[in-house]
């Protein structure tokens, strides 16, 4: 007898959103369907405009979605107040772009730390620097953005995403703005996260290189996803 | 709810310095700094006022009778309160060999000055009056009669010996406006002058000294008490908190119409508030949407950002009320020897915190709309970044609080200007020019947006920066709307005030008018005037002094005058009796009386004031003169055209009601060439008695007073000015970073900085078109409003004073925005297309 399946981490039911525009209604997702484990990476694939990215921000739960069912972690984000999300967020997802977006006016320490202050945790920063020496930057404490390279601004939005203990990195081509050797670097820090913390890891990206070092690759087309929808 | 939360964030982000908020700062601290300071000088001279009211009056209080001296009964009284000293004022002339000067002539007893103490070149003034032989004079004497200290001087009848010059008279500021230099002498010295004829023009004030140095309550129930036990007095009671009532009601009027301005300033920059804070939103776009898909909810958001707002509003209204602060004492080192007013060495804190408070409610109003927008900026903002809407209306907490800001800072108005009619009037303008500006704004944009699209690609780029999302065109007409009002509000003021200054007199303006010619000379000295080389003609009326004490059966001090006429029942009055209309009259309504009539005692008014006032014929009007009431039925009205200057009353009397009463005449003389100084001269040789005064020289005394208000204007025009280009160039960079954007990629596909720069002219020229006609409109009412009830003057209006100032503050305007704008052409393509 086959152990059971554990729930799944994510799960999308039949998502569609449709967003509206000047020139009328736009379908961006067209009953989208996908189930993620536990601990498990998947590579987005697709085309521009396909809806890869707003197949994140949907299960981030910063786009609420038009139909269909969505359950984070056991939370069913259909129908949530704005605020609610935000503590969703806060809990249990961390998410990576490729523009970092960390705050100009803070310094890394504290940009680590907002998931955890907005928590009202009193040792916000002994866990931020504790996730920051973890990245490799226990040395860039006091660093504005400003001052840090690409690669290490990368490395303070991974430190922040995980830092409350996120168990869901979602992270939106986090390599497409540095160079091949960073970029390396920073994904096998996002690995080790997976291997090391059992994170459940989305990955959107373009190249199919690095897609292919996910444990799968989820395909969309036309806001549908077309292949790797199921583990 | 975590203050301790939005407070570490806004460190956070206020660390880096304060980039950004320069405008914002400006704003505030201006606005502020422009209340405070007002408030503050006004605040300190007061307080001066109340503090050396003793000295500066005198006494602790004034009882002030005019043609008669008090009673035994009324002097027994003021004697059992304290020490009296009996004091006369009046004009007259002084005649020496060389030639002839109006004086102020105070006669003092022994006991003067009760408090303070006069200043003289040499020993004590008591001793030099003693023998009513001596006077003691202003400086300015010397210069007019062309003497020196020791001369011969004839004052009346009687000559003197000049045996002292007035460094310093204590009281000098409660006599108000004065014609002439003050000469000083004893009550003998003025009873050997021969002027105190009856029905003479002289003021006996009785002044007091309470022993034990009462409070000011003590002293108000014995101004009561002795009103109510000698009713029919006919004094003008004062106490010391009124010391200089005429300099008091001068700088309440200046410093209301200050603050007013200031208010409005600080009003005005409320839109350069809001598009400052506009602006700083949307350049915290990023973090705001970071902050939230990191667990923020939108409520902290924005908590975090107006704590961050009001910290630096915070500073920015420190800053106006160091300014505040700081002026009384500046004022005070610098001005107190030059200014005839008892200014205070010390700051003045309830000024400061009504200025505090407007600041903070001011910004509070102005911040919570644009700060609105971080709550609807969604993380996913950071996903896609150029279609986050610019728009968005507050929720009803947010509205509830700038509804109750605004409230505050109306009640706040309420409290700070004693006046509740002007100023629900000046509230309701100001709502009404935002709501109109706004509307106005909002019209444009949507004509814009629906005419058709014309060929021109620069006309077409043009009308689309007007109506496309995020386009400032409602801020940049609210901002140029508001400032332009408000500066040609100020233009027309400035003229109205220019216009009273100058064109005072009437072409035919008499030369002189001479008062107390006696009933017994009349005739001699109109004979010998009209002998005079240059006399036109000569008029003259019969003249008492005295003042309404009733209207029907309504005291004076509660009937409800309008700004414009309150001032016929405020103190003496001139009275005459005339059995014809007199000249430069027209009978408005009721009948003239008969020329023998003998009925009982009739009135003529003057239509203005007796609208202003209430009266209506038939109407029963109560004056005191010489100690005696007088009750008159109003018969008719009539219009007068005051400014010919010639004799004119607001109250003609029928002749049996005053006639008996003992009484001189005023005469006025027109002259058309020949010498005024000989005439002058001559005259005051013959009829000693006689006191001219040279119609330029009493205006001249009126228009510096009007010059220092003008002055004041002016300092207010360049407040105005000065928040009108700070709230505009908020406005301006507030789109500035999507012009830069707009301008490259336009660049990018082959636009010329011409082509550009010919489409902002246009956008900014339609703009400021419609911003200047309704400044235009707007700033002329204000001007009216501004005349009518806070001058009290008639206001003059001149369209093209308008037009031009609207004119030429819109180019400027336009000039600064293309300045703005210039660098936005300037920016280099390939720069901005790497950084995107």
């Amino acid at each position: 007898m086959s152990p059971p399946m554990p729930a799944p981490m994510i799960s999308l039911k039949d998502v569609c959103l449709t967003l509206p525009s000047r020139a009328g209604l736009v379908e961006i997702l067209r009953g989208a369907n996908l189930s993620v484990n536990p601990g498990e990476a998947v590579g987005i694939v697709g085309p521009s405009g396909s809806g890869k990215t707003t197949l994140l921000m949907v299960i981030a739960g910063l786009e609420s979605i038009t139909s269909g069912g969505i359950s984070v972690n056991g939370t069913i984000l259909n129908g949530q107040g704005e605020d609610k999300l935000a503590a969703f967020r806060r809990d249990t997802v961390g998410i990576v772009f490729q523009s970092f977006h960390l705050i100009p006016t803070m310094t890394a320490l504290e940009n680590v730390a907002i998931p955890l202050e907005f928590k009202g945790r009193t040792d916000a920063m002994e866990v931020a620097r504790t996730g920051l020496e973890r990245v490799g930057l226990g040395h860039r404490l006091t660093h504005y953005p400003g001052q840090l390279s690409g690669g290490e601004q990368q490395r303070v939005a991974i430190a922040r995403a995980i830092a409350s203990g996120a168990r869901i990195i979602l992270a939106d081509e986090p390599t497409g703005n540095l160079d091949q050797e960073t970029g390396d670097q920073i994904m096998q820090l996002l690995f080790s996260l997976r291997d090391n913390d059992d994170v459940t890891l989305l990955l959107v990206t373009h190249d199919r290189a690095l897609a292919s070092r996910c444990d799968r690759i989820a395909e969309v087309r036309d806001g549908r996803i077309v292949s790797g929808n199921t583990a | 709810m975590n203050p301790a939360l939005w407070l570490r964030y806004s460190w956070r982000d206020l660390r880096s310095g304060l980039q950004g908020f320069w405008i914002f700062l400006a704003c505030i601290a201006l606005g502020t700094a422009a209340i405070a300071i007002v408030g503050s000088l006004s605040a300190s001279i007061q307080r001066g006022m109340i503090e050396q009211g003793q000295p500066l009056m005198g006494g602790d209080i004034e009882f002030a009778i005019i043609h008669r001296e008090a009673t035994a009964a009324e002097l027994a009284y003021m004697r059992a309160k304290g020490e009296v000293s009996k004091v006369a004022t009046l004009r007259a002339m002084a005649v020496s060999s060389d030639g002839t000067a109006l004086i102020e002539a105070k006669a003092v007893d022994d006991l003067y000055p009760l408090y303070g103490s006069l200043e003289i070149e040499g020993s004590r003034y008591a001793e030099q009056l003693r023998d009513a032989k001596g006077i003691l004079a202003d400086p300015l004497l010397i210069g007019r009669l062309g003497i020196t200290n020791g001369a011969k001087v004839k004052i009346g009848t009687a000559e003197f010996e000049l045996r002292g010059l007035i460094a310093k008279e204590p009281d000098r500021l409660a006599d108000g406006i004065i014609l002439g230099p003050r000469v000083l002498m004893s009550e003998e010295a003025l009873k050997a002058s021969g002027l105190i004829q009856p029905g003479s023009l002289i003021t006996w004030r009785y002044r007091i000294k309470i022993p034990g140095d009462p409070p000011l309550r003590a002293i108000k129930a014995i101004e009561r008490e002795a009103n109510k036990k000698f009713p029919d007095a006919g004094w003008r009671v004062r106490t010391r908190d009124r010391a200089a009532a005429g300099a008091d009601r001068f700088i309440e009027r200046l410093s209301y119409f200050m603050t007013l301005v200031g208010l409005t300033a600080l009003i005005v920059s409320g839109a350069g508030i809001a598009n400052a804070i506009s602006a700083f939103v949307s350049r915290r776009t990023s973090s705001i949407a970071t902050l939230k898909c990191l667990g923020a909810p939108s409520g902290t958001v924005f908590a975090i950002y107006l704590t961050q707002i009001l910290i630096v509003g915070l500073m920015a209204i420190g800053v106006g009320l160091l300014a505040g602060a700081v002026t009384p004492l500046i004022a005070y080192e610098t001005f107190r020897d030059l200014l005839p007013l008892p200014l205070t060495a010390q700051v003045e804190f309830r000024p400061l915190a009504m200025a505090g408070l407007f600041g903070f409610l001011v910004t509070l109003a102005f911040a919570i709309w644009p700060l609105a927008r971080t709550r609807h900026i969604p993380a996913s903002a950071l996903f896609r970044h150029k279609i986050v809407e610019t728009t968005t209306w507050p929720n009803v907490f947010e509205m509830a609080a700038i509804l109750i800001a605004l409230i505050a800072i109306g009640a706040l108005a309420f409290i700070s200007f004693d006046e509740p009619r002007i100023t629900g009037y000046y509230l309701i303008g100001l709502v009404s020019s935002f709501i109109i500006l706004l509307g106005l704004a909002w019209g444009i944009v949507k004509l814009a947006s629906r005419l058709p699209k014309p060929g021109s690609a620069i006309w077409r780029y043009a009308l689309g920066n007007i109506c496309r999302p995020g386009s400032s065109a409602i801020s940049v007409i609210l901002a140029l709307g508001l400032g332009l009002t408000l500066f040609v509000a100020l233009a027309l003021t400035d003229r109205t005030i220019s216009t009273e200054l100058r064109s005072g007199l009437a072409e035919k303006a008499p030369a002189f008018f001479f008062l107390d010619v006696p009933n017994t000379d009349r005739d001699k000295f109109i004979t010998e005037l009209n002998q005079q080389p240059g006399v036109t003609g000569v008029e003259s009326a019969p003249m008492l002094r005295g003042r309404m004490v009733k209207i029907n059966d309504t005291p004076v001090d509660k009937v409800q005058a309008s700004p414009d006429a309150a001032w016929a029942l405020r103190g003496d009055r001139g009275l005459t009796y005339s059995d014809t209309l007199p000249q430069g009259s027209a009978l408005v309504e009721g009948q003239w009386w008969p020329a023998d009539y003998t009925g009982p005692p009739l009135v003529s008014f003057v239509d203005e004031i007796a609208n202003g006032i209430g009266l209506k014929i038939g109407d029963k009007v109560t004056v005191n003169v010489l100690g005696r009431d007088v009750t008159a039925t109003v018969a008719n009205l009539r219009s007068v055209n005051w400014r010919t200057l010639n004799i004119n009353f607001v109250m003609v009397f029928s002749p049996n009601t005053l006639k008996a009463a003992p009484h001189n005449h005023l005469v006025t003389l027109e002259m058309n060439g020949g010498d005024e100084s000989k005439l002058l001269n001559t005259m005051a040789r013959s009829f000693p008695v006689v006191t001219a005064v040279r119609v330029k020289d009493a205006l001249a005394a009126i228009n510096e007073l009007l010059g220092q208000m003008l002055s004041a204007i002016r300092g207010a025009n360049a407040l105005t000015l000065l928040t009108g280009v700070l709230v505009l160039a908020g406005a301006l960079a507030a789109g500035l970073s999507s012009r830069v954007y707009d301008a490259v990629v336009l660049k990018t596909y082959g636009a010329t900085r011409r082509q550009l720069m010919s489409a902002f002219v246009i956008e900014y020229a339609s703009l400021g078109l419609a911003a200047a006609v309704f400044g235009v409109l707007a700033g002329s009412l204000g001007s009216w409003f501004l005349a009518r009830w806070i001058l009290e003057m008639p206001w003059s209006f001149s369209i093209s004073t308008a037009v031009l100032t609207a004119f030429i503050a819109m180019l400027l305007t336009i000039l600064g925005g293309l300045t703005v704008t210039w660098r936005a052409l300037s920016a280099k393509p390939s720069t901005h297309l790497r950084n995107e």
